[in-house]
């Protein structure tokens, strides 16, 4: 014991710097083996208050690409309603399910903050709780996908963008019949994403359109991630491994869509009982 | 002292505005992600406490992890920072020699603008190897991890050199 409070009294200054270095590793493991967003809930309030002031002043900046945004996604609205189709077969009603029942609904959110430049990349937006956000719901900006609620606190939410590392979707490539394999980010260009999971096979080419797929847990289908950029066959491996040019431009992102699932706790319980089965 | 301390206190404020408001805004490249805000590690006198520093490195690395959504990654690099250049002023420089020419650290005034480069380029390479390995946390990254330190390191020192420019030291 004695010997114990001489080693930690000669070597104390080692001691705490193993012991602070410690703390840091701890809380790097913990964020990358559980996922946890606990770190993001204790300075919440601090960081959406300081992110708020910035946004402020570089709001501004980002006017005109936000509004170019706007009226191309109004001209791609327009061009889907209803009017704009003829219906040979009074059976046939364009309905997203079974019954006609309205499946998404859309909450507006103004980003407050998004970063590009790290492994992980996260956009704070202005919409918590209380306005109905929850964790795992869908983000879409005008231009296509831009990622999944991690965290929420009363009046914000923290969204993973797409360009995170353990961000995951379900791409769809409509021009070969692709629907599942997985869009991930390898970390490098901030515009550019990665998809695994389609076969060397198959016919592409760069500048097939990308979209979400029905098969995806959080996305609506048939929202546009980007179009593919150019792609490589691997050695061994028996896929592609393809680049696609992000729709969204995450550096200029200013106003993001959630997307409200109204079948989604009917979905979760289903696979919830379907995994207790499973046991 | 207390006016000393206050003086370091208003230099970790500036130094973490300037990095959360400005350098982390700006987009230097795929590669490139500069940390100017270690300067404040580099400035503290010989004289002060090293747990004090060593423990002002750790919160200062905390508060910005907390701000840029990093758990952990700023106050580990910071921490590993502020005890290698406490032991390499013990162990490597002459601090009576420096502080002899009236100077409280590394000045490029001392021994001429390489030594105090290499002194500082050599730290910050050190920060950035450890942020950036917690940051990429993974095997097959591992010269991605060293491209990424070398390049941000340059951009650091350029940046810290350019905050010396503007806020001048005593």
């Amino acid at each position: 014991m004695l010997f114990l409070f001489r080693f930690l009294r000669n070597n104390l200054f080692t001691v705490t710097f193993i012991l602070l270095f410690g703390i840091s590793v701890f809380q790097i493991l913990r964020f990358n083996l559980y996922q946890q967003s606990f770190y993001f809930n204790t300075s919440n309030a601090v960081l959406n208050s300081a992110d708020r002031l910035k946004n402020n002043v570089t709001g501004y900046f980002y006017l005109r690409k936000a509004n170019e945004d706007l009226v191309l996604e109004n001209k791609r609205l327009r061009e889907q309603l209803a009017a704009n189709y003829v219906f040979y077969d009074t059976q046939t009603r364009s309905s997203k399910d079974s019954h006609g029942v309205l499946r998404y609904t859309y909450l507006i959110g103004r980003v407050i903050s998004s970063t590009v430049s790290s492994q992980n990349n996260f956009i704070t937006i202005d919409k918590g709780r209380t306005h109905g956000v929850r964790k795992g719901m869908a983000v879409l900006s005008p231009a296509g996908i831009a990622g999944i609620v991690l965290d929420v606190s009363d009046h914000f939410a923290l969204v993973s963008s797409v360009l995170n590392s353990k961000f995951v979707a379900t791409p769809m490539i409509p021009a070969i019949n692709f629907r599942e394999g997985s869009l991930t980010w390898n970390g490098e260009d901030p515009t550019v994403a990665q998809i695994n999971g389609v076969n060397k096979f198959e016919k592409i080419s760069p500048g097939m359109a990308v979209f979400t797929s029905n098969y995806s847990a959080n996305f609506p289908p048939g929202v546009p991630i980007g179009r593919i950029k150019s792609f490589r066959r691997g050695g061994n491996s028996s896929f592609f491994e393809i680049n696609v040019e992000l729709a969204t431009d995450f550096r200029k992102i200013s106003t993001v869509y959630l997307v409200k699932d109204a079948f989604r706790q009917e979905i979760d319980s289903l696979a919830g009982k379907e995994n207790r089965n499973g046991r | 002292m207390a006016v000393e301390l206050l003086r370091y206190l208003a230099g970790a404020f500036l130094l973490l505005f300037f990095q959360f408001f400005l350098v982390q805004e700006i987009n230097f490249g795929t590669w490139i992600k500069p940390m100017p805000y270690i300067y404040l590690i580099f400035i503290f006198p010989f004289s002060f406490n090293r747990f004090a520093v060593l423990g002002t490195a750790f919160l200062m690395g905390a508060v910005l992890d907390a701000f840029s959504n990093t758990p952990g990654h700023h106050a580990a690099a910071c921490t590993v920072l502020a005890f290698a250049r406490i032991h390499t002023d013990t162990q490597l420089v002459d601090r009576d020699a420096v502080q002899l020419q009236g100077y409280h650290n590394i000045q490029p005034g001392f021994k001429g603008f390489t030594y105090f480069a290499v002194y500082t380029t050599l730290l910050t390479l050190l920060h950035h190897l450890v942020f950036f390995s917690f940051m990429y946390f993974k095997i097959s990254a591992f010269f991605l991890i060293i491209l990424v330190s070398l390049l941000s390191t340059l951009a650091t020192f350029a940046l810290m050199m350019l905050y010396r420019v503007i806020v001048k030291p005593r």
